[in-house]
């Protein structure tokens, strides 16, 4: 059909096309763009400040998560609490591992947190340990027996997620605590309820929901990746639910998972370039 | 003996029972298929990353289509991950208006189920009877919201509309016609010798398999596990109502029919029970004007009709997520289809495959 | 046949006025065509679902003479229901070359017409007139059965309008 007929065709439904793409939603979408694009720049210098911290903050003490949005931290100190509750209870954890009677101690010192002076005021209140603190306490000093137990970084409750005890490894130790989780009788970790992953921008994280249902447990697994270099051991010989989820992670996340039996490109076709989901992805085809 | 030849046969991604747009690489021996590959990904429309460019409210649209069938548990999903991570408190009138229309979804949700699987297996009416009683539900949450499909309802902090006049007064009546109703399906369909025979003793997986493949929903009762995050992690306010989890006994797809089509009456009971508790009231929380959501991490899941459906939010303490993943169930329970297929007859391919219930935009994100 | 049409008489005349339509072979084979437009299903995402619904008994597309077809082979109009992915284009496309001539596109919905709510994603087709012509747009995310209906109702006076007054009138004078 040649295009002066197309321009007929879409005088003929001229009711149509005015009306068109116009729903509710898409007018959101676009007063959203523009929000987006105003916000740039302030994600920038927010990078930027990121880069410095990170230094600060390996050499203190692992915290992982929220590093990348560390500038926030700053202006949110008064809802913080939760979170930093949640993070200085990490910190607990590793305490109380190395001295098992510390466990009792509510968890209020604001350790590890990068600014702390800024946060001391707001975390004098002691807070109540969480009712999952004594089982994590536990179940971390099992780990602390296994081999390479020295890639567990860091134990801690979520509280913002209903007390969801979490761990932090590196990628090493993956596949090992996987098996320990999936087979060990006091574990039975059988079911993935969530196979996410996160791009932190300094680096990977592979997050994974677990939950036994012998015990009624949740656990949370965070495992760091190295950005660059973004490999893990493939977990789906353990979980079979891990299959699709780890060819998903590599198509989007651009993580390779290692042994795994099929790692092909599972939602874009195979001549796709980039991993979308990667903060810093440039699709190379945007006209279409 | 008659020797046969491996063969590949393609089946979609363009087919009317593969419900949309998934492909299946299946190799066949005769008629006994040896291996199945399915290949998805046709509708990835990367909602994910769109999110992350997007305020906590304008996120809710989209989770409308990604299972479109269920549109207000998806709405709910992403809502409650927002209100539970910064610890709002919802009035009682808006979880009572958000149950509702989520149980009405999920007779609706069921009744596309039963109607076209009904339609693979060959039955014409059936489809026709689920989607007359289905409008009825459609045309109620037009009048509440104005929309048929994607409903955009909820809100973080409450819901959108408060029901108009009258509104309950149709809901009741809709579940009580319902529930009669319901003897109209199983006159129908569940003594009917040829679905009996096409669906009986197909598709059983173990309680194993279930389990690591991570099914949830219907698909992983119907092995016998006791399942529903309704009960089992009590958001919103399920806890104060009466319902049963039905399980399975055999696991074949009979079994799923049967566990749908009761979930269904467990749906309209809900309903019911909630018709009589509500009452007048705000139908918004306190909300600030800019949801900024505190920094952390956060995992909920909520029972979809298809599934545990899970929404994983890692905020860095901005209005917009850093990072919004989604567990889509039906992404995890179209797992174990090529397990499933191995070594079974053509002719079951279809009906194995319906009874999973998979939405293709859930799937594929 | 022997008539001879100068015999009739004045009642006779108007009586055939009446009964006997004069017209030419396009415009009767227009009529024929937009009064059984078999579309391809062609469900993509959830407009689909509202496809199916108008399909169903409320709406009853049949009494249009509309009936789904799986088969591109047998079908007049391909409905495209849905969020067109660039993994999917391909696809459509052969599908639509796959069909017999005289042939016709209808983009329901905001994402076919356009890309609509992903119109900023990544993976997404924005708007399935780049890849086959289209000939009826039908808004809406995703629209009512009605429009659907309404949709059709255009298309097939499209098609009597081209058989009327050929191809070239279309062209913009």
């Amino acid at each position: 059909m040649s295009d002066q007929e197309k321009e007929q065709e879409k005088e003929l439904t001229t009711e149509t096309k005015a009306a068109n793409v116009m729903s509710e939603e898409t007018v959101e979408i676009k007063s959203a763009s523009k929000e987006q694009d105003v916000q740039k720049p302030d994600a920038l210098s927010q990078e930027l400040k990121d880069e410095g911290s990170v230094k600060n903050e390996s050499a203190s003490e692992e915290q992982g998560i929220q590093k990348p949005d560390a500038p926030p931290s700053q202006e949110v100190t008064d809802e913080g609490s939760v979170k930093n509750d949640s993070v200085s209870t990490g910190v607990d954890v590793e305490n109380t591992v190395t001295k098992p009677q510390a466990a009792s101690v509510p968890p209020k010192k604001p350790a590890a947190t990068p600014r702390p002076a800024a946060k001391k005021p707001v975390e004098e209140k002691p807070l109540e340990p969480s009712r999952k603190q004594p089982w994590l306490d536990k179940f971390v000093v099992k780990l602390k027996d296994l081999e390479g137990s020295e890639y567990l970084e860091d134990a801690f409750i979520n509280r913002a997620n209903s007390d969801l005890p979490t761990l932090v490894v590196k990628s090493e130790w993956w596949r090992y605590l996987a098996l320990y989780l999936r087979n060990h009788p006091d574990c039975q970790f059988h079911y993935v309820q969530n196979f996410s992953s996160v791009d932190y921008e300094t680096h990977l994280e592979v997050v994974v929901h677990l939950f036994s249902f012998p015990y009624k447990e949740r656990l949370g697994v965070r495992v760091k990746v190295d950005r660059t270099e973004a490999k893990v051991d493939s977990v789906a010989d353990i979980w079979a639910a891990a299959n699709w989820n780890e060819r998903e992670a590599y198509d989007l996340m651009g993580i390779t998972f290692e042994g795994h039996p099929d790692l092909r490109r599972i939602m874009l076709t195979d001549q796709w370039v980039g991993h979308p989901l990667r903060k810093d992805y440039v699709p190379y085809d945007e006209g279409v | 003996m008659l020797r046969t030849e491996e063969m590949l046969l393609n089946m979609g991604p363009q087919h009317p029972s593969t419900h949309g747009v998934l492909r299946l690489v299946i190799k066949i021996d005769g008629e006994i298929i040896r291996e199945v590959d399915p290949v998805i990904g046709y509708l990835h429309r990367g909602t994910e990353k769109l999110a992350e460019d997007l305020t906590y409210t304008q996120i809710i649209p989209y989770t409308d289509r990604l299972d479109y069938v269920s549109a207000m548990t998806n709405n709910y999903a992403v809502v409650h991950a927002t209100e539970k991570l910064m610890g709002l408190e919802i009035p009682e009138r808006a979880e009572y208006l958000r149950m509702i229309t989520m149980e009405l979804n999920r007779v609706a949700s069921h009744l596309v189920w039963v109607g076209t699987y009904l339609l693979d297996l060959g039955a014409m009416s059936p489809f026709l009877y689920c989607f007359q009683d289905r409008e009825t539900i459609l045309n109620l949450f037009n009048e509440l919201c104005g929309a048929r499909l994607t409903y955009n309802y909820m809100r973080v902090g409450g819901v959108k509309w408060d029901a108009p006049d009258g509104w309950l007064q149709k809901v009741e009546e809709f579940v009580l016609y319902m529930q009669k109703e319901l003897a109209t399906y199983h006159d129908l369909i569940s003594g009917n010798d040829i679905f009996l025979q096409r669906t009986r003793g197909i598709g059983i997986y173990t309680k194993e398999q279930a389990l690591s493949y991570a099914l949830s929903g219907s698909n992983l009762r119907v092995t016998g596990v006791p399942w529903d995050l309704r009960q089992h992690q009590s958001y919103s306010l399920y806890h104060q109502f009466q319902f049963e989890i039905p399980i399975g006994e055999k696991g074949d797809v009979l079994d799923k029919y049967h566990l749908r089509m009761q979930e269904i009456a467990e749906s309209l009971k809900i309903v019911k029970q909630v018709l009589g508790v509500i009452k007048e009231g705000p139908i918004m929380g306190k909300v600030p004007k800019v949801l900024r959501v505190p920094e952390g991490e956060f995992y909920t899941g909520v029972e979809s009709p298809r599934g545990e459906l899970g929404c994983h939010i890692v905020s860095n303490g901005k209005n917009k997520p850093w990072r919004l993943k989604f567990r889509r169930p039906s992404f995890y329970n179209l797992q174990i289809l090529p397990d499933l297929l191995k070594g079974e007859n053509i002719s079951n391919l279809v009906a194995i495959l319906g009874g999973i219930d998979i939405i293709l935009g859930e799937v594929d994100g | 046949m022997g008539v001879n049409f100068e015999d009739f008489s004045p009642f006779e005349e108007q009586e055939l006025q009446r009964n006997v339509l004069t017209t030419n072979l396009e415009q009767m084979k227009s009529l024929i065509r937009s009064n059984s437009l078999w579309p391809l299903t062609f469900g993509l995402a959830c407009c689909a679902i509202e496809m199916m619904g108008t399909g169903g008994s409320h709406y009853d597309l049949d009494r249009f003479g509309v009936i789904f077809r799986a088969s591109p082979r047998q079908s007049d109009v391909m409905i495209v229901a849905g969020t067109v992915t660039k993994k999917m284009a391909p696809l459509l496309r052969r599908l639509y070359d796959q069909m017999p001539e005289p042939k016709w596109v209808i983009a329901m919905g905001s994402c076919a017409t356009a890309g609509g709510p992903y119109i900023k994603s990544y993976s997404v087709v924005k708007g399935v007139d780049q890849i086959v012509p289209v000939d009826v747009y039908i808004p809406g995310c995703p629209p009512n059965p009605a429009a659907l209906i309404y949709g059709i109702h255009k298309l097939q006076e499209k098609i009597r309008y081209e058989a009327k007054h050929g191809k070239r009138v279309t062209i913009r004078e």
